[in-house]
């Protein structure tokens, strides 16, 4: 199964959650907003959504800007 | 009116210091620092992807939490791609403050002032505090007013450009013209043109590479905040009229050499 998460196809576990994915990235620690397919996930959701084959998901953070 | 009424309201929050910083450029071990020299009240971040294989720092855990954020939507090329970027940003939790930056020229990174109108239109009637980067145009300042822009931040010359106010007789119109508050963003390199730009009356200054590309960025936020303070009570205090010639400072009478006749 695959997704594309910030415009790379990644592969995923199955029954695999949004939040499974971000925390097996290493990226739970930051202050991450997700995408998926479009809707932006809280953290509940983001604990409730499977990652679904070809969805699109983009997965953001704060850096520094001006 | 007292200094210490002297206050910049926008959005529900009010503002003693009319310095914002850019967190741009910045390693993230040096904003502390640069936070507490330059005394602002608002810093701007980037939303980007995250990277997996080199996962940053986040550069909110070095913001002290009274600081106000405001994200921008730098990357956006038109208006719906920056009303994208603000609503992901408002998910993070860091309030509601968005900075509209619509940018599609790369060489002057010159903002896009009709999707900026649009972008503000529709994220005002979302409820978020909306501080648009434009070119200093009057007629786009006034549909940002109407647009319900909180606040309007013309650029004085080229992002990271550190050329100062060349846009100065633009910038003299809005703050005569504009009835939110007019922040220059942009171009600032050094305190005296912070200085200069609040002695004209802009009700602040954003400024980032000015700060940043400095040899000590500390020291550097520190001075920018004295020229702020500076330049504001100047402007406070009603600077003189410029004339084309001289007028003696010192009496013209009683004079060593005068001998009545």
């Amino acid at each position: 199964m695959e997704v594309y998460v910030n415009g790379q196809p990644e592969a995923i576990n199955p029954g695999e959650t949004v939040k499974d994915f971000v925390v097996r990235k290493g990226l739970f620690e930051e202050k991450v907003v997700v995408e998926y397919n479009g809707r932006i996930l809280d953290g509940k959701e983001m604990e409730k959504q499977f990652l679904e084959e070809g969805a699109v998901v983009e997965i953001v953070h704060f850096v520094g800007g001006g | 009116m007292g200094k210490r009424e002297d206050k910049l309201k926008i959005g529900s929050k009010t503002l003693s210091s009319r310095l914002f910083v850019g967190t741009g450029k910045l390693a993230n071990n040096l904003l502390p620092g640069v936070i507490t020299a330059s005394g602002t009240e608002v810093v701007t971040v980037a939303l980007r992807r995250a990277d997996f294989h080199s996962p940053q720092e986040n550069p909110l855990t070095f913001i002290p939490e009274e600081i106000t954020i405001m994200p921008n939507t730098s990357g956006a090329r038109n208006a719906v791609e920056a009303a994208r970027i603000a609503r992901l940003a408002r998910a993070a939790g860091c309030g509601d403050w968005v900075k509209i930056e619509v940018i599609t020229d790369q060489k002057y990174l010159f903002p896009d002032n009709e999707e900026t109108v649009k972008a503000t239109g529709i994220l005002a009637k979302e409820g978020f505090v909306v501080l648009p980067y434009i070119m200093p145009d009057l007629v786009v300042a006034r549909r940002l007013e109407d647009a319900g822009a909180a606040a309007v931040m013309p650029l004085g010359a080229p992002i990271g450009s550190n050329r100062g106010l060349r846009s100065r007789e633009f910038l003299r119109i809005l703050v005569e013209e504009i009835k939110v508050p007019v922040i220059v963003d942009a171009g600032i390199g050094k305190p005296s043109e912070a200085a200069e730009a609040m002695e004209m009356g802009m009700d602040a200054v954003l400024v980032n590479t000015g700060v940043a590309v400095a040899g000590d960025p500390v020291m550097m936020a520190g001075a920018f905040a004295k020229a702020v303070k500076a330049g504001r009570e100047a402007f406070l205090a009603g600077p003189g009229v410029a004339g084309r010639y001289a007028s003696a400072s010192s009496p013209l009478t009683g004079f060593l050499h005068e001998v009545k006749k």
